[in-house]
C-alpha cells in the first residue's frame, strides 16, 4: 500500500481536505495512493474539524462497504481510493493538537520564569515576543501569531505520537502533501515548520526523502471589520502578511512541488469569528484540493517546481467555458456525483426498475445501512456543492434543477441523456452485461452500475 | 473577461491546468498587489519563525518606501511607527554625545550590551529548552550573525530595552514598544503595547520625544538625514540583507536636506565591551558636532494677537510697529536654552515684505533663519494660525513664584483652542500640546509627563481634556496641565506638528517678615474671605480693620496682550480680549484672572462647577472649579453647578472648593510678599454640624492648607460661626450695653445664637433653620421639585430690565438641577433689575414674620430654660437676616416691638430691647474671627429641642422620650401660634402690614396641627437617619415649623 500523508494545517487545511474527500467520492483518482490525512489545528472544539472527521469516517464506511472491508479491489468510479487515518495506522488515539489547545500561557510553556532577572536573555525574549504573546494561553496564542505558533507547533510536532507514527509508517515511495494557508496563524507557521521537521529527519531516509508537495493557499476571502466583532484577525493585513511570508518562504521552503492557489482580490467577505470558522465551501479550496490529485500523478522532479493554474474567464459564476479546459475532469466528476445523487433520490421510488428483482435493489436494499450511509454522504455533498455554486466566486458548472431536461445537466455541453430514464436504462444494460460472480455485494454493484451508466453519458464532457 | 491566474497576482499563467512556473512566487512579484494599510501592530508577527520581528521590520521599511514613492500605497500606522521607532534608535545613537552632554542630567544613560549566540544561548538551552529547540532551528538561517547588541536605556535606576541590533534593518524595537491609537476621555492617544514604556520620555534634540509620535525620515533633521543617506547607506558595499532599509533611505535622493557634499564630524559608538558598534558590516556612528542652526524650528507659528509682553518674553523685533496685531512664538527648539546662562534667548527678528528673518546670537556669531508663508529654498515656513482658522490661548495659574523654591509646588495651565473654520472641523484641542522645561544655569531639564500612580517626586501630569469642541457652532475645547513640586521657565507649544517656545515672565515674591491671617467663612449660600496683616508676633493686628479680600494684580498669566483701556476694569479687559470662543470657557472652567473687588469679589456664591461625567476622579480644574461665574452666565451643557456643597457631605467637592480658595490665598500672600508658611488661617463651623460633617471639615482643613500654604495645623483655628460676629460688633462699638447681649446669626442654612454676659460668651446654640427654608420645598427630597409658593408666584411673571439676566433666568428655570432656592437667590442677587424685594414684601410678609417669630420664640425659650435673663441687646448678623429689613420692615421700632412681644410671652413682664441690624452682616463672621482672641476658652454649646424638662443629648434620648417631648412642644407651638397672631395684629396697628390685609388665613395656618408633622418629620429626618448614640446637635423644634413655612408660601 503506497500512501500519501496529507497534512491539513489550520482552518484552510480542514476546508481543502473536505474538498479532497468530495473529489475522491466523485471518482478522482489518487493514482493508487492511500490518503492518510493528518489534521493540525489548535482549536480543540472547532465544529468544522469535527465535521471533517465525520465526513472522512462516512467516506471510509462507504469505501469499506464497497470492498467488503478490503477483501475486494477498490471500484473504478465513485469512492475509488482508500482513506486511512493516522490513528488507524498507528492504533493510537492522541489528537494532534492537545498541547496547543491548552490554557497554559505561552510564557509558562517556554519557562520564561526560569531565567534569572539579570540574565541578558530576558532582553532576547523581549525582542522576540510581546508581553501579550507571553501572557496568552496557547489555545489562542496562534491567532495571527506565527512566531508563537512556530515555537509551540515545533515542540508539539517533535514530541507528538502522531509525528512519531508518521515517521514510523512513512515508507519508501510514500509521499507527503501539506495543505496550509499563508495569511493566517496556524497554517502560516505550520507549513515551513513541518517541512523543516520532515526534511530534517536524518535518521529516517524514507521520511527525509519522501516526495513532497504542498499547496499554499493565498488570500481568497476577507473578514468583516474586526473592530465590530472584537476579533484579533484583521483581513486588511492578509496581503501584507502574505507578502512578508512569501519573502520569507523564498529561501526557506523546499517542497518538490509547491502549488499556489488564491485570488487577486478578496471577493468574498465572511463573518469575523474564529471560534466558528464555519465559512462556506469555496472554489479556491476546490482548486487547492485539485493540487493533491495533480501531485499524485507527477514523478520526482529534478528541481523544485512551482505551479499555478488559471481560469479562462474571470467571471463571478464559473461554468465549464469560463473555467477552461483544465477543469473538465473536475466538472465531470462533480457532475457524475450529482447524477448519482439524483439516482439515489429516484430509484427507491421506482417500482418498475428491473434491477429491483434482478440485483436485489429493493426496499430492503434501500433501507440497508450501506445505502443509508450513501444517502447521508450525498446530502453533505449536495450542501457542499450548493455552497460552492453560490459563493463568490461561484463554481457552478451544473444545471441540476430539472430532471426531465437532463441534457443540459452540464452547462455548455449537451448530454445525450435527456432524462433520468436514460441512466436507469443504461444501468440495466450494464447490469445485464456484468456476469461477475466474484461477490454478491449489492451495494458495490449499485455504485458500479450507476457509475458506468453515468460515465457513459458524461465522458462527453472530457472531449 | 480575460484569463486570470488563481493566485495573489496575475503572472499570465498559460493554462487552466496546473502549470509549472519558472520561479517561485516571491514578494517581488507582488509589487502590483495593492495592500491595505496596516494600522494594527498585531500584524507585525506574521512570519513562521521566532525571529519574525526582524523580517517584519524589513517589511515595514519596504511598505513605507512604497508609500513614499506612491502616496496611495498607504503603509498604515503599524508599519510607520515601527520604521519611526527604528529610525529613532539610529537618531538617538547619532545624537548620543549631545544627549549625554545636554539632556540627560538625572543619571539617564544608554548602554549597548553584547549578546552572543554561542555563549548566551547556553542559558536558554538550560532554562528554556522548548524555546531553545525552536531558536536553534532558526537562528542560524534567519539571523546568521553570532553577536547581537541590546540597547538599554536606564532612568531612575530602571532599565528599559529600546532595541536589539538586526542584520536586516540595523535595529528592531521590542514588540512591547509598538503603539496603538486609543480613544480616552474623548481624545486619541498613543498607547504602548507594554506598560513598561508608559513612562518612557526621551527628548529628541530636534524637539518632541523619541518613540512616541511617528516621525518618518523626511521629517528629521538635515544632519541625521545626511548621516543615514551618505554615511550609513550611501555605499555599494552595504550587505544585501539591508536592501529594504537601504532602498527606503536612498529613495530620498531628492530631499531638500540631502547633499552629497555634506560633512559631518562623527565618532564611533561603543558597546559595554568597548567594541565599536558594527552590525552586519554597518558601522554605527554618533555625531560630534554642535549645530546651532539645528536649534531653529522648521516652522514659525504666527498667532493673530500680540503675545503679552508682561507675561512672556516674546519675539523682539528690530523694526516693530505699534500697529502690529499679531505675534510669533519663538521659533526655537527647547534645547536652544542650553546655549545661554539665563532664560533670555539672545535673539531678535526683522519683518520683511514677504518674510521674517530671525537672528540668534551665540558666541559672538550671528545665525539667521528666514521664514516665509510660501517658503523657497532654505526658508522656514510661517504657519499662520489665523489663516488656518485655528484659535488658541493659554493661561498659567498661579503666575507668581515664591522665593522659597519648595513652595512652587503647583501650577495649572489652561489651554483653550477652537477650530474657527465652519467648513471642515479638523482641528481640536488634542492637537495642541505643551512640554515644560526648567532651565537651571545652563542645564535644561525636561519636566516629564508622569502618571500620579508612579509616585514621581515632581513632574507634569498627563493633560486632561475638559471640554471638546464637538461642532463648529460650539465654543472652544479646553485641556489642563498640572505641574507638581516644580516650577518651569520654558514652555514648548505644539500646534498640529509645529512647535514654538514661550518663555514665561514670572512675578516673584520677595523675602520679608510680613505675615497675614485669613478668615474664611464658607456659608451655605455665600463664602467670604477677609484678610488681616499680622503684628510682629504673628497675630492679627487688631489696631486695624480687617480688609476685604481683593487683589491688585492678576494671578493668571494669559498669553494674549490686554488692551490699555481704562474705561473698563482690568479683569474685564483680560476676559474680553481673549478670542470670542474662549471667553465663556475661561470664565466657567478656570480661576478668574484677578479678584479685583469689582468684577470678581467676595462674598461669592458657595457654588462649584463640575462636569456631568461623575466617573472621573474629581480634580480641581480638570473637572471642577469654583463657579465664580454663577448667576452671571451659564456653564456649557456638559457641566453642572452645585450649590449645596456645605451640607452635602461630599468631601471631594468641599475639598476642591477649599483648595481653590487656598490657592487664591496663596497667590495673594505671594503678591503681598508675605511669608507663606507663617500664614494663619481661621475657619468657621456652625454648632449644628453633625458628627460626620464636622469630621469631613476637620480633615479638609487639616490637610489642604499644609499642602498649599505649608502651614502646620497649629496655625489654623476653627471658631464657631455663632460667636464670631460679636467680637466684630463689639470692636465696632455696636454694642453699647454689654450686660446681656444675644447675637442672632441667620445664614442660608443655619441660625446661630450666642448669649454674652459682660462680654463673656455664656452659651451658644445653632439650628439648621436658616433663611433658605423660605425658598425651599419643605422636606421634599427631590432636588428638582419646584413647588415653593414664592417661586411659583413669580416664576412666570418676573421680568428683568437686562436682557442677559432675562435670558439667564429663563435658562435657570428650565434647568432641572436648579433648585427653587437657587433661582430665588438669583432674583435676590439681581434685585435692582427685577424688584423682587418689593414683590416679596407685599405678597409674603406674613410668612417672613412667621419665620422671624419662630426664631425669636425659640431663642427666648432656650435662654429662659437655660437660666438666662432676657437679653437687653440683640444684634443680627448673617446674610439671611437681611430678610428682616428687606421684607418685613426697616423700622427698628417695629422689630423692637416684635421682640418685646416675644419676650413678654416667654419671660413675662415688660422689656425694652436694643436692636442692632448692622450693615456688614455677612462680613461680621469673618472679621469677628480675626478679632477673637484664640486663647479664650470656647463658648459652651448647648442643644435645645424646645423643651428642657429632660436631657436630650443623643438621638436615643429623644427616641425614648419622644412622646413627652412632643407634648411639651405642642404647648410651645400653641404659644407660638398665639404669639404670631399678636405680632401680626401689632404690625397691622403700626401699619407695617396693611390693615385690610387678610392675615387670618396665616393665623389659621399657624394654628393647624403641628403634632402630625412633628412625628412624621422626626421619623424621616432624625430617627431614620441617625443611630441612637449620635449626639443630636440640631433642634427638632423646627421640623414642623419648616413644613409650616413651606405650606404658608402656598397660601
Amino acid at each position: 500500500m503506497k500512501k500519501v500523508f496529507v497534512f491539513c494545517i489550520g482552518g484552510t487545511g480542514i476546508r481543502v481536505m473536505k474538498s479532497v474527500t468530495m473529489l475522491m467520492a466523485s471518482g478522482m483518482s489518487t493514482n493508487g495512493y492511500t490518503v492518510v490525512p493528518v489534521i493540525l489545528d489548535p482549536h480543540l472544539d472547532l465544529e468544522e474539524k469535527k465535521n471533517l472527521h465525520t465526513l472522512i469516517g462516512s467516506y471510509q464506511n462507504i469505501y469499506n462497504k464497497t470492498t467488503n472491508n478490503g477483501s475486494l479491489n477498490h471500484l473504478d468510479g465513485f469512492f475509488n481510493s482508500e482513506i486511512v487515518t493516522i490513528n488507524e495506522l498507528n492504533n493510537q488515539l492522541n489528537d494532534t493538537q492537545q498541547a496547543a489547545g491548552s490554557n497554559e500561557r505561552f510564557g509558562s510553556y517556554i519557562n520564561v520564569a526560569n531565567l534569572a532577572t539579570d540574565d541578558i536573555n530576558n532582553y532576547f525574549i523581549q525582542t522576540l515576543f510581546s508581553t501579550k504573546n507571553l501572557d496568552s494561553p496557547l489555545s489562542v496564542g496562534f491567532k495571527g501569531n506565527p512566531n508563537v505558533g512556530t515555537v509551540v507547533l515545533g515542540e508539539m510536532i517533535e514530541g507528538a505520537d502522531w509525528f512519531k507514527a508518521f515517521k514510523q509508517h512513512c515508507e519508501k515511495d510514500d509521499r507527503v502533501f501539506i495543505i496550509s494557508s499563508i495569511f493566517g496563524g496556524t497554517g502560516a507557521s505550520g507549513y515551513p515548520l513541518l517541512e523543516k521537521k520532515i526534511k530534517g529527519a536524518d535518521s529516517q531516509p524514507a521520511v527525509k526523502n519522501a516526495l513532497m508537495g504542498a499547496v499554499t493557499v493565498l488570500p481568497y476571502y476577507g473578514l468583516k471589520d474586526p473592530s465590530t466583532t472584537g476579533s484579533d484577525i484583521d483581513s486588511a493585513n492578509f496581503y501584507t502578511k502574505t507578502k512578508a511570508a512569501l519573502a520569507y518562504y523564498e529561501k526557506t521552503v523546499k517542497s518538490d512541488y509547491l502549488y499556489y492557489a488564491g485570488e487577486t482580490s478578496l471577493i468574498q467577505v465572511y463573518e469575523n469569528d474564529e471560534k466558528k470558522q464555519d465559512d462556506t465551501a469555496h472554489f479556491i479550496e476546490l482548486v487547492a484540493a485539485s493540487a493533491l490529485f495533480d501531485f499524485l500523478q507527477r514523478e520526482k522532479p529534478e528541481t523544485q517546481q512551482f505551479l499555478t493554474r488559471a481560469i479562462e474567464n474571470a467571471q463571478n459564476s464559473l461554468d465549464l467555458v469560463s473555467l477552461g479546459s483544465g477543469y473538465k475532469e473536475i466538472v465531470k466528476r462533480v457532475a457524475d456525483y450529482k447524477l448519482l445523487g439524483a439516482l439515489i433520490d429516484i430509484l427507491p421510488n421506482e417500482n418498475y426498475f428491473p434491477l429491483k428483482k434482478n440485483r436485489g435493489f429493493n426496499d430492503d436494499f434501500y433501507k440497508d445501512a450501506a445505502f443509508k450511509a450513501l444517502v447521508r454522504f450525498t446530502e453533505i455533498y449536495n450542501k457542499w456543492y450548493q455552497e460552492l455554486s453560490t459563493n463568490k466566486r461561484a463554481f457552478a458548472p451544473l444545471n441540476t434543477d430539472n430532471l426531465k431536461k437532463m441534457e443540459g445537466w452540464v452547462k455548455n455541453v449537451s448530454l445525450d441523456a435527456k432524462d433520468d430514464s436514460y441512466y436507469l436504462l443504461k444501468m440495466i444494460q450494464t447490469s445485464n452485461a456484468n456476469k461477475s460472480k466474484d461477490h454478491d455485494n449489492k451495494f458495490r454493484f449499485f455504485l458500479q452500475f450507476a457509475h458506468e451508466a453515468i460515465d457513459y453519458y458524461t465522458k462527453k464532457i472530457l472531449k | 473577461m480575460a484569463r486570470i491566474d488563481l493566485s495573489i497576482v496575475d503572472r499570465g499563467t498559460s493554462s487552466t491546468s496546473w502549470t509549472k512556473e519558472d520561479v517561485a512566487l516571491t514578494a517581488d512579484h507582488l509589487d502590483k498587489v495593492m495592500e491595505q494599510k496596516t494600522d494594527n501592530s498585531g500584524a507585525l508577527n506574521s512570519l513562521p519563525t521566532p525571529f519574525a520581528r526582524f523580517f517584519v521590520a524589513r517589511e515595514a521599511f519596504r511598505r513605507v518606501k512604497e508609500e513614499h514613492k506612491e502616496s496611495r500605497k498607504e503603509a498604515g500606522f503599524a508599519y510607520k511607527q515601527m520604521v519611526s521607532d527604528i529610525l529613532d534608535v539610529y537618531e538617538l545613537l547619532f545624537n548620543l554625545t549631545y544627549h549625554r552632554n545636554n539632556t540627560w542630567k538625572s543619571g539617564e544613560k544608554i548602554e549597548l550590551r553584547e549578546w552572543s549566540f554561542s555563549e548566551n544561548v547556553k542559558s536558554i538551552k538550560k532554562n528554556m529548552p522548548v524555546l531553545y529547540n525552536s531558536i536553534n532551528d532558526y537562528y542560524k538561517s534567519d539571523i546568521v550573525e553570532d553577536k547581537l547588541y541590546f540597547l538599554i536605556f536606564t532612568e531612575n535606576g530602571k532599565e528599559k530595552l529600546l532595541a536589539c541590533s538586526s542584520p536586516i534593518t540595523g535595529f528592531v524595537t521590542p514588540p512591547d514598544m509598538d503603539k496603538a491609537k486609543i480613544k480616552e476621555n474623548g481624545s486619541v492617544k498613543l498607547k504602548f503595547a507594554g506598560k513598561q514604556y508608559d513612562d518612557l520620555h526621551i527628548r529628541r534634540k530636534s524637539g518632541g520625544e523619541y518613540f512616541r509620535e511617528p516621525k518618518l525620515f523626511e521629517e528629521r533633521d538635515a544632519d541625521f538625514k545626511n548621516y543615514m543617506y551618505n554615511e550609513l547607506f550611501g555605499s555599494d558595499n552595504v550587505d544585501e540583507r539591508y536592501k529594504a532599509i537601504k532602498e527606503y533611505i536612498r529613495s530620498f535622493q531628492n530631499d531638500k536636506d540631502i547633499r552629497n557634499d555634506y560633512t559631518l564630524k562623527l565618532e564611533d559608538v561603543k558597546s559595554d565591551q568597548n567594541d565599536n558598534l558594527v552590525i552586519n558590516g554597518l558601522s554605527i556612528k554618533s555625531s560630534a558636532d554642535v549645530d546651532i542652526m539645528s536649534f531653529f524650528t522648521d516652522t514659525m507659528i504666527r498667532v493673530p494677537y500680540r503675545i503679552s509682553s508682561e507675561n512672556f518674553a516674546g519675539m523682539k523685533f528690530k523694526n516693530d510697529s505699534k500697529d502690529r496685531d499679531y505675534d510669533y512664538l519663538l521659533p526655537f527648539k527647547p534645547e536652544v536654552m542650553s546655549l545661554f546662562d539665563s532664560t533670555e534667548i539672545a535673539s531678535d527678528a526683522h519683518i520683511g515684505r514677504n518674510s521674517v528673518k530671525v537672528f540668534l546670537y551665540y558666541n559672538g556669531k550671528e545665525y539667521v533663519k528666514e521664514y516665509a508663508k510660501d517658503p523657497i529654498l532654505e526658508q522656514g515656513r510661517i504657519v499662520d494660525l489665523q489663516a488656518a482658522s485655528i484659535s488658541f490661548d493659554l493661561g498659567i495659574f498661579p503666575n507668581i513664584l515664591s522665593h522659597k523654591e519648595q513652595e512652587n509646588n503647583y501650577f495649572k495651565i489652561l489651554v483653550v483652542g477652537a477650530d474657527e473654520d465652519p467648513e471642515a472641523p479638523i482641528f481640536n484641542i488634542d492637537e495642541i500640546s505643551l512640554s515644560f522645561f526648567k532651565k537651571n544655569g545652563t542645564d535644561l531639564i525636561p519636566i516629564k509627563e508622569v502618571l500620579p500612580e508612579h509616585d514621581a517626586q515632581y513632574g507634569v501630569e498627563p493633560a486632561v481634556v475638559r471640554s471638546q469642541q464637538k461642532t463648529d457652532e460650539e465654543e472652544s475645547g479646553t485641556k489642563f496641565y498640572e505641574l507638581f513640586n516644580t516650577s518651569f521657565n520654558v514652555l514648548e507649544v505644539k500646534v498640529l506638528n509645529d512647535t514654538g517656545l514661550l518663555i514665561p515672565i514670572w512675578q516673584k515674591s520677595k523675602a520679608t517678615n510680613v505675615t497675614f491671617t485669613y478668615a474664611i467663612d464658607l456659608g451655605t449660600s455665600n463664602t467670604f474671605i477677609s484678610r488681616c496683616k499680622n503684628d510682629s508676633d504673628g497675630n492679627p493686628d487688631l489696631s486695624k480693620k480687617p480688609e476685604l479680600f481683593k487683589m491688585d494684580r492678576p494671578m493668571v498669566s494669559f498669553m494674549h496682550e490686554v488692551p490699555e483701556d481704562k474705561q473698563y476694569s482690568y479683569a474685564r479687559r483680560i476676559e474680553d480680549s481673549i478670542f470670542p470662543k474662549a471667553k465663556n470657557k475661561i470664565k466657567t472652567e478656570f480661576v478668574p484672572a484677578l479678584i479685583d473687588g469689582t468684577d470678581y469679589k467676595f462674598p461669592i456664591r458657595t457654588a462649584l462647577c463640575g462636569i456631568h461625567d461623575k466617573s472621573k476622579e474629581p480634580k480641581l480644574f480638570d473637572n471642577h472649579n469654583i463657579a465664580f461665574f454663577y448667576e452671571k452666565i451659564m456653564a456649557n451643557d456638559d457641566q453642572d453647578v452645585m450649590t449645596d456643597i456645605k451640607w452635602d457631605k461630599d468631601e471631594d467637592m468641599l475639598r476642591i472648593f477649599v483648595r481653590e480658595l487656598l490657592l487664591i490665598i496663596k497667590c495673594d500672600i505671594l503678591q503681598r510678599d508675605g511669608d507663606l508658611d507663617r500664614t494663619r488661617l481661621v475657619w468657621f463651623s456652625p454648632l449644628s454640624f453633625m458628627g460626620q460633617t464636622r469630621e469631613i471639615y476637620q480633615r479638609i482643613w487639616n490637610s489642604e492648607p499644609v499642602n498649599i500654604l505649608f502651614i502646620p495645623n497649629t496655625q489654623i483655628r476653627r471658631f464657631s460661626e455663632s460667636e464670631a460676629p460679636y467680637y466684630y460688633y463689639k470692636k465696632m462699638d455696636y454694642i453699647a450695653d454689654s450686660d446681656a447681649v444675644s447675637v442672632i446669626d441667620i445664614g442660608g442654612g443655619s441660625t446661630d445664637f450666642v448669649y454674652f454676659k459682660d462680654n463673656i460668651p455664656q452659651i451658644a446654640n445653632s439650628v439648621h433653620f436658616g433663611c433658605d427654608v423660605l425658598w425651599e420645598n419643605g422636606f421634599n427630597d427631590f432636588a428638582n421639585v419646584k413647588e415653593n409658593g414664592i417661586y411659583l408666584k413669580y416664576a412666570d411673571n418676573l421680568r428683568f430690565n437686562r436682557p442677559d439676566l432675562e435670558d439667564l433666568n429663563e435658562c435657570f428655570k428650565h434647568v432641572d438641577a436648579m433648585k427653587t432656592k437657587d433661582i430665588i437667590n438669583f432674583w435676590l442677587t439681581n434685585e435692582k433689575h427685577c424688584q423682587i424685594t418689593r414683590f416679596l414684601s407685599n405678597d409674603f410678609k406674613p410668612v417672613f414674620i412667621y419665620h422671624l417669630t419662630s426664631i425669636l420664640f425659640y431663642m427666648a425659650s432656650m435662654y429662659k430654660e437655660n437660666g438666662l435673663a432676657a437679653p437687653r441687646t440683640i444684634v443680627f448678623s448673617g446674610n439671611g437676616s437681611k430678610y428682616i429689613d428687606s421684607f418685613i420692615s426697616t423700622e427698628i421700632s417695629a422689630l423692637k416691638n416684635i421682640i418685646d412681644l416675644v419676650f413678654n410671652k416667654v419671660f413675662g413682664g415688660e422689656h425694652n430691647v436694643n436692636i442692632k441690624l448692622p450693615e456688614e452682616r455677612k462680613e461680621s463672621t469673618c472679621y469677628g474671627g480675626l478679632y477673637r482672641n484664640p486663647n479664650d476658652a470656647a463658648v459652651r454649646d448647648v442643644v435645645y429641642q424646645g423643651d428642657k424638662s429632660k436631657e436630650y443629648e443623643k438621638v436615643g434620648d429623644i427616641n425614648t422620650n419622644f412622646e413627652d417631648l412632643k407634648d411639651a412642644l405642642l404647648v410651645k407651638y400653641k404659644d407660638l401660634a398665639s404669639l404670631y397672631k399678636d405680632v401680626l395684629d401689632m404690625l397691622k396697628q403700626e401699619n407695617i402690614i396693611d390693615y385690610m390685609a387678610n392675615t387670618a388665613k396665616y393665623v389659621s395656618a399657624a394654628e393647624e396641627d403641628m403634632g402630625t408633622p412633628l412625628s412624621v418629620y422626626y421619623k424621616t429626618q432624625v430617627k431614620e437617619k441617625y443611630a441612637d448614640e449620635v449626639p443630636y446637635k440640631d433642634s427638632v423644634f423646627f421640623l414642623p415649623v419648616i413644613n409650616k413655612i413651606f405650606n404658608m408660601t402656598k397660601i
